[in-house]
This record gives structure tokens, sequence and C-alpha cells, in this order.
């Protein structure tokens, strides 16, 4: 088996090819594999949700934890441990924020989980400790309460700052 | 070669607030409640939504815990934002912040039009005086809080007097604590005054606030009026043998209160006649609490008449009352005849083997008495003896505390017998002296055919790593034991 390779192809039209037991690390390809029989060298699998430089990004993330146990189930247990991102996973994701949510989009379509959680801490690690000023100023989101919920609020700040 | 389409509407979605609701989901999984009420919360609409939506909120906000998260006054305008329109905290519980009274401020806006919301602990926070006076203010609108802490927060008289104009309109709140605040007696007659016309609350919380006799004074005549009050917990006050003698007639006309903690209050032994004398005739106290008053032996004689008479006194501490074996005497001989009392704390006084004697006497007629604290006494070798004799023949006792005596190896060894065949104690404090390996052998030998007792203090240091492991592990083993079956 080692060293078998099948070739994925984004949106672009790009393919790349990829060890089967790297690319496997997607349980949506491991599906296609093995349920539905695919012969590993003819076939291209078809991506249509991913493009290429987001493609190339999430092979290199599953190249360098090609050898990483399964990651566990999910637990009722939430609130997740926030500060467990190896080093190399946080140089990984020094990325613009449009790449970022490209990353976890794909990884949720791709079902890579390990990928998926590292990607949703590293937004969460974004979050953590700002005001909602802050969030809406850092991930440019419009503020879309109506003007008199919105009164309430600066009146309150004027009276914060009075003080 | 085949060829597989795996179809989902591509659209290139590249921000936050448009990613798929349950990729957001995904993302709150690894925020902290704190994080989503303080940083989520009121960022847009759809935010909104989502956290409305989100499992995990639903669940764990209704009783809100936020207790020591270094929220100020910031942090808690988005917590108080949220509430004004939640219909899921029920009880916000944010002790120990650092919430001044601009914070406070925020938190009453948001009582005014909250209609969930029950329960609020603000305990050690820094309010002060202006912030109760917003809290007050809108609690004079707000029908929906029962439960309010306002412990630790820099409260003097003027935040007292605002408290108790609220107190003269509001019909909702049954609990109030301003414990350890500095209304003094001034706070204390505000309070008096409310009092006389508020007939919702029940339980009023004034301990450690500097009130005096005065203060004991104004409350007394109020409580004479009222008749919904049923917890007044007044401790750590120095109101002294006069202040306890106007409270003594408040006791002596109320039907209402079930519970009486005097503990530090200056108490002496003229202070416990007047006490004593009020609650010959109680039938509705079942708990007292009067520990650090220097009562001694009169006060013990005087409770020992209480104890003779009552019906429903369940809970009597006496720690540090400066009791010796005379008073001792009196309240063993009225435990013989008692049948009400549940738990007795005598920690911290002047008992010794004399004392003990009465005591374990008592045990052997006593039937309801289930919790003795005898810890930090001067009991000896020859105490350990009558009381473990004492145990014998007691069905009663689960938990007797001999922690801090004067007795060593022998007087440890008469409760081996103790372990051996009784099958009631679960709890057993027999350390703090010198006892040596050879007992600890002892009293691990008697544990092996004891299944019942689930917590053994003995000094594990002097007994040496070795038969303290063991016996650790037999304790351990009843634990199971006990949760099984």
């Amino acid at each position: 088996m080692a060293g078998n390779k099948i070739k994925l192809q984004s949106n672009d039209g790009d393919t790349f090819d990829v060890d089967v037991e790297i690319a496997k690390q997607s349980a949506t390809i491991k599906t296609m594999l093995e349920d539905l029989g695919m012969s590993e060298e003819d076939d291209v699998i078809p991506l249509p949700n991913v493009n290429s430089a987001i493609l190339k990004k999430v092979i290199q993330w599953a190249t360098h934890h090609k050898d990483d146990p399964p990651p566990p189930e999910d637990d009722e247990n939430r609130e997740k441990n926030l500060s467990d991102i190896s080093s190399w996973d946080q140089d990984f994701l020094k990325v613009d924020q449009g790449t970022l949510f490209e990353l976890i989009l794909a990884a949720n379509y791709l079902d890579i989980k390990g990928l998926l959680d590292v990607t949703c801490k590293t937004v969460a690690n974004m979050i953590k400790g700002r005001t909602p000023e802050e969030i809406r100023r850092q991930f440019n989101i419009k503020n879309d309460f109506t003007p008199q919920e919105e009164e309430q609020i600066k009146k309150e700040n004027e009276w914060c700052e009075e003080k | 070669m085949n060829e597989y389409r795996i179809s989902m509407s591509h659209k290139p979605v590249v921000s936050f607030h448009k990613l798929p609701i349950e990729l957001v989901y995904r993302i709150l999984d690894f925020q902290s409640i704190l994080t989503l009420l303080c940083s989520m919360r009121n960022v847009c609409k759809r935010f909104n939504q989502i956290i409305d939506s989100y499992d995990r909120y639903r669940q764990e906000c209704d009783i809100l815990w936020l207790d020591d998260c270094k929220i100020d006054d910031v942090k808690v305008q988005n917590i108080a934002k949220t509430l004004s329109n939640d219909t899921v905290i029920i009880k916000l519980i944010i002790y120990c912040n650092e919430i001044g009274h601009v914070g406070a401020k925020h938190l009453a806006d948001a009582l005014r039009s909250n209609t969930t919301c029950t329960y609020l602990d603000i305990r050690n926070n820094r309010i002060g005086d202006l912030g109760v006076e917003h809290l007050a203010s809108a609690l004079k609108l707000n029908t929906t809080l029962t439960g309010l802490y306002l412990n630790d927060n820099n409260i003097g008289h003027v935040g007292a007097k605002h408290l108790a104009d609220m107190l003269k309109n509001n019909t909702t709140l049954t609990r109030l604590s301003v414990y350890n605040n500095q209304i003094g007696d001034d706070g204390a007659y505000h309070f008096a005054d409310a009092i006389k016309y508020n007939t919702t609350l029940e339980e009023l919380n004034l301990s450690w606030n500097e009130i005096g006799r005065v203060g004991a004074e104004y409350l007394a005549e109020a409580l004479m009026n009222n008749t919904t009050l049923k917890e007044l917990t007044f401790n750590e006050n120095s109101i002294g043998d006069r202040g306890i003698q106007h409270f003594a007639n408040v006791y002596r006309c109320n039907t209402m209160f079930s519970s009486l903690d005097l503990s530090c209050c200056e108490i002496g032994e003229a202070g416990v006649q007047y006490l004593a004398d009020a609650l010959q005739n109680n039938m509705t106290l079942t708990v007292i609490h009067l520990d650090h008053n220097l009562i001694k032996d009169v006060g013990g004689q005087c409770l020992a008449n209480v104890l003779k008479t009552t019906k429903t006194l369940t809970v009597l501490t006496l720690e540090k009352c400066g009791i010796e074996d005379v008073g001792t005497q009196y309240l063993a001989t009225a435990l013989k005849s008692n049948a009400t009392l549940k738990c007795l704390n005598l920690s911290r006084n002047g008992i010794t083997n004399i004392g003990a004697q009465h005591l374990a006497d008592a045990l052997q007629h006593n039937v309801t008495l289930t919790k003795l604290d005898l810890a930090f006494n001067t009991i000896g070798d020859r105490g350990a003896r009558y009381l473990a004799n004492g145990l014998m023949n007691n069905m009663a006792i689960t938990d007797l505390n001999l922690n801090y005596n004067t007795f060593g190896d022998t007087g440890t060894q008469h409760f081996a017998d103790v372990i051996r065949t009784n099958t009631k104690l679960t709890d057993l404090g027999i350390g703090g002296d010198n006892i040596g390996p050879a007992t600890g052998q002892i009293l691990l030998d008697a544990l092996r055919s004891n299944t019942t007792l689930t917590s053994l203090d003995f000094d594990n240091e002097s007994v040496g790593w070795d038969i303290s492991h063991i016996i650790d592990e037999y304790i351990e083993r009843n634990c199971k034991l006990s949760k099984v079956y």
C-alpha cells in the first residue's frame, strides 16, 4: 500500500498527487475510496468546493500530521482546551482571515477533524478577551442593531466615560 | 474512469459572520461561557440568534456561574446587556469580581427590564453605596428578583438607607444579605424602619456590620411588629449583654424565627440568661449558634434548661464559649432526657476528663444526638476511655470529633474497640496527638472488620506511612461500599 497515490482535483482544475494514507485523513475521501470501491491509480477525485490554494494548504497540513494518532471523538464535555495548539500549527495558521475561514470550510467539507479543531480553536483564540466592538473591527462585521438599540449602547458608554 | 461529484452549492464564504451555523457552534465549543457573554454577545444580530439557539448556552446558563472571572465594569456591561432581554438566566452568580458602581448601574438597568432572573449574587465586589443606590432604585420596580447577595461590597449606612427605601416598596425580594459591610447602628436604624413596613422579606443577613447595642435595639423593636421575617442572621456584631436583652424579648414573642445566629456578639453570662429565659417556652427555634461568646459554665447551665424543655431545637453550637466541666455536666444531664438535638458543638472549650465522663454517661441514654464535636479540649486518656465506652452503648452518634485533645496511645486504643463493634459511626476524629506505630496497627486491625467508617482523622505522621496508607485504603473501601449500598 505504501506509496500508492491518488489524484485530487481542485475547482480550478489543478490536480494534486497525494499519498493514499495522507488523503485518507479526510473522512470524506476515505469513504469514497472504501465504500465506493474506487480504484486508486486511475481515478481523479474532484473537489468542487476547494480551490487550489486551499487544497495545497490542506495537503500540506495532512502531510505534516500523517503519523498523528486519530483524534478523540467529540464528547459532551464541551469548552475544550484552547491552549494546546502545536507551534507548527500556529505557524501554519498565520494566514489572512479569508484563508483561515476557507480552511475551516474545507476541513468541514473534507471531514478532517484535526484540522477543523485547530482552525476553530485559532478563531476562538482571536475572540477570547475582546469586547464586541473589537470583535466587529477584527472580523469586519457590520453592527446591525437598530438605531434605538445603538443609541442605548452609546448612552451607556458615555455614562461610563463621564465617571 | 469513474467520476464522482460531491455536490454542495459553492459560494465563496470568507468571513466569520457568514460561516454556517454549525461551524460557528464549533468555534463556540472552544469558548468559555464568559467569552460567550462578554465577547460574542451583541456583536451582531446573527451571533445573538446563534448563541440563543446554542445548546450549551441554554443548558449551562440557567444558573450562570461567573465567580472569580476578573469581571470589571466594562465586561459586566455586556453581561448586563444580555441580561436585559434574556430569558435563559435564572440565577446570576458573579461574586469575587471587580465590579464597581458603574458595573452595578449596568446590572440595575438590566434588572429594570429582565423578568426571568430571580437570584443575583454579587458578593465580594466593590459596588459601594453608589452601586447599591442604582440597584435599589431598579428593585423598586423589579418584580422578579427574590434573592440578592451584597456581602463584602463596602456598603455603609447611606447604602443601607437606599436598600431600606427599596424594601418599603419592593414586594418580591425574600432573601437579602449584606453580610460583612459597614452599615453600623445608623444602617440598622434604616433596616429597622424598613422591616416595619415590608411584608415579603423572609431572610435578612446583617452579620459583621459594626452594629452595636443601639442598632440591636432599633432592630429588636421593629421585629416585634414584623410577622414575615423567618431568619435574621446577626453574628459578629458587638451588641453585648444589653443588646441581647432587646433581642431576647423578640424571641419571647416572635414565633417565626427558626434559626438564631448570635456568634461573636460579645454576649456574656448575663446576656445568655436573658436569652435562655426567653427561649424557655419557644416552640419554633431549631438552630442556635452562640459560638465565641464568653458565656462560661453559667451559659451552659442556662442552655441546659432550654434543652430540657425544647421540642424543636436540633442544632446547638457553643464553640469557644469558655464552658468547662461544670457547664458540660449541666448540658450532659439535659441531653439524657432531650429527644430533639441532633448536633452539639462544644469544641474549643475547657472540657477535661470529668466533663467527658458526664457526656459519655449521657451518650448511654440519649438516642437522638448524631453529631458531637469536642475538638480542642483537654480530654485525656481516661476521658477517651469513658467516651469510647459510652459509644459502645450508643446507636445514634454518626460523627464524633475528638481531634486535638490530650489523650495518647492508651486513649486512642479504646477507640479500636469502638471501630470493631460500632456500626453506626461514619466519621471519627481522634487525630492531633502523639500515637505510635503500635497504636496505628491496632486501629488498622480493628478497621479490617469495619465497613461503616468513612472518615477517620488520626495522627498519620507519627503512625508512619506504611500503616496510615493501609488505613486510608480501608476508609476508601468503606466510602465505596457506603455509596454502593
